[in-house]
């Protein structure tokens, strides 16, 4: 049976078996939530470039390549844990991070977030971040990150 | 939290000189340039406003609180550098949209990278090849798309990760390297060089940078390519990688005339620079070829305005500002009188070390414009020639190779996932080291010559 209470975010589709292995002995079949937030990718992308002088053309350039990568990385990531966990329950979406977010726990009683990340330099994490320590305090829901 | 302390202790920087003496040596007038100067070290390093803003903080704070006059503040922003850059960032832009730099590229790497390590190599040879024409940040930001192309094509293969990192790691590095051979690799030397002439009335040639730079380029290149032979995997599979190379230079079609009249402008452009540098003006040079560029219709305005983020010619032209307000209150001097240097080369082996440590940590044309200032007045006073300061801190703070946040070049090639904050650290302190070395050596045995 599905556990709807826990879900799993994955955000940077790092193909990490130790960790996902962790997750799936730890938690009891949450749902993974592979999400690819376009607004947070532009974000990102102004952040990668703003010591230097390139302008918003590179935003867009940077943001449409690393979209474009995360979708391809996300398949490889779906084929990756259906082979550690056949019956795996994914769920792929695409759109605002913090609205998903909101409407499964409106609908699904969601009670904890589960983040495996891995450690260095992540400004995609850096802006995720403050959305889930917002929905934490709003929705009282437990956000825990594991790397 | 942290705004808030950044904020506090700003505002208690700004109140030291109207609420104590001003230190022995030091008049009211240096005392509050004095504070200026640290707040604008603290914001830079915190990055507690962008960047162009704290630039703003030092010409609005100047005139305001008395210490010099409005119109000598906004003369100084008006200065060659700043016109240069200006003229650089838009023949690059050109560049980028008529497909010339992509062109360029993906016609060198199908070319020269047919095996896993010619194809790592090539791409360290051909990003520090085109950061001598352009900055390096956007040598990064055109490899990149490149990268992940070739690299997408390894994501299912066994083992392939150490390859996709040094796939990631050597761009990178030939970025950062190849950034320090001209002016046009970044804005730290053209800004070295108006400060040169501010303090001293000295200037260097176009060409006379690249002869100085060459033996520290040629070195960095030399051991990287040291590193890429020993670690680069040989033996991964790179036949689909090659393939959408292939495609991808087929899809390019034929070279266009826009591609080849801005061709023509930019080899003209730096034909002039090195030959006629000195005596038309560099930023001259740059703002005709801009004319010439918009005169045939190679780029539009509304191309121009999307490529350059114009807050950092307000960050250049503030940090002049910053450096001359200091020299001119008589703050370097100041500081100057507290260095006790009895060894000019122990002097210079410091601020090398100290330009190489900050740059990882901050805007490398932010430790341009903090540290040079007092760098230039208190050298001079030991007898160093000015040329070989400006040679030291310019190309130090070029030399980031650690830390994400202290160059794009290094942000936009993490964004890959290829390599993490690890991998450009431990790489990162080699060759940060071997910079330092190659510079004192440089200094000791060769810039001697030229200057």
């Amino acid at each position: 049976m599905e556990n709807e209470n826990t879900i799993v975010l994955i955000l940077d589709m790092k193909k990490d078996k130790k960790l996902l292995k962790k997750i799936i002995k730890k938690y009891d079949n949450p749902t993974f939530y592979l999400v690819i937030d376009e607004n947070i990718i532009s974000l990102a992308a102004e952040i990668l470039i703003s010591n230097g002088w390139l302008g918003s053309s590179t935003v867009d350039t940077l943001k449409n390549v690393l979209i474009n990568n995360l979708k391809q990385l996300r398949e490889i990531w779906i084929k990756f844990a259906k082979s550690i966990k056949p019956n795996i329950v994914l769920k792929e979406a695409d759109g605002n991070i913090k609205k998903i977010l909101e409407e499964k726990i409106a609908t699904e009683r969601i009670k904890e977030i589960i983040v495996p990340l891995s450690k260095g330099y992540n400004p995609y994490w850096n802006i995720v971040k403050h959305i889930l320590e917002e929905i934490s305090k709003r929705y009282k829901v437990k956000v825990t990150i594991i790397s | 939290m942290k705004r808030k302390i950044i904020f506090l202790v700003s505002i208690l920087l700004f109140l030291l000189p109207f609420i104590t003496q001003p230190p022995e040596g030091l008049s009211r007038e240096a005392y509050k340039a004095l504070s200026i100067f640290l707040v604008s070290l603290l914001w830079w390093a915190t990055k507690f406003v962008p960047l162009m803003i704290t630039s703003l903080l030092g010409i609005i704070a100047f005139p305001l609180l008395g210490i010099m006059s409005t119109s000598s503040i906004y003369s100084k922003f008006g200065n060659t550098a700043v016109f240069f850059i200006l003229g650089s960032l838009i023949i690059a832009s050109a560049m980028n949209r008529s497909g010339l730099s992509r062109r360029i590229a993906l016609r060198f790497l199908r070319y020269f990278g047919k095996t896993p390590l010619s194809l790592i190599l090539s791409l360290l040879y051909l990003a520090a090849f085109f950061s001598v024409f352009t900055s390096g940040h956007a040598v990064a930001a055109i490899l990149m798309p490149i990268v992940l192309e070739i690299g997408s094509s390894l994501y299912e293969q066994e083992g392939s990760e150490t390859y996709l990192k040094f796939l990631a790691l050597a761009p990178m590095w030939g970025a950062i390297i190849g950034s320090n051979t001209s002016f046009l690799g970044g804005a730290r030397a053209p800004l070295g060089i108006e400060m040169l002439k501010n303090f001293t009335g000295k200037e260097i040639s176009f060409s006379k940078w690249i002869l100085s730079s060459f033996p520290v380029v040629v070195g960095l290149i030399l051991i990287s390519t040291i590193i890429l032979i020993k670690l680069t995997p040989k033996t991964i599979d790179i036949s689909k990688g090659l393939e959408i190379l292939k495609i991808k230079n087929e899809e390019l079609g034929k070279f266009t005339k826009r591609e080849k009249y801005i061709s023509l402008i930019v080899i003209i452009t730096i034909f002039a620079w090195i030959f006629f540098g000195t005596s038309l003006g560099i930023a001259n040079i740059a703002i005709a070829s801009v004319i010439i560029l918009f005169i045939f219709n190679l780029i539009s305005w509304n191309e121009v305005e999307k490529d350059v983020n114009w807050g950092v010619i307000l960050m250049y032209g503030g940090a002049i500002v910053l450096g001359s307000a200091l020299a001119d209150t008589g703050v370097t001097n100041w500081l100057m009188s507290k260095l006790n240097i009895s060894n000019s080369i122990l002097f210079v082996i410091i601020i090398i070390f100290i330009s190489t440590l900050l740059t990882e940590f901050m805007s490398n044309t932010a430790v341009v414009a903090l540290i040079l200032p007092v760098v230039l007045s208190t050298g001079i006073i030991a007898n160093i020639k000015p040329e070989l300061l400006v040679l030291s801190v310019v190309l130090s703070a070029g030399n980031a190779f650690t830390m994400p946040m202290s160059t794009p070049a290094i942000a936009i090639m993490s964004s890959t996932n290829y390599i993490s904050t690890s991998d450009t650290f431990k790489f990162g302190i080699i060759l940060n080291l071997s910079a330092i070395a190659l510079t004192i050596l440089i200094y000791l045995f060769y810039w001697p010559l030229l200057y």
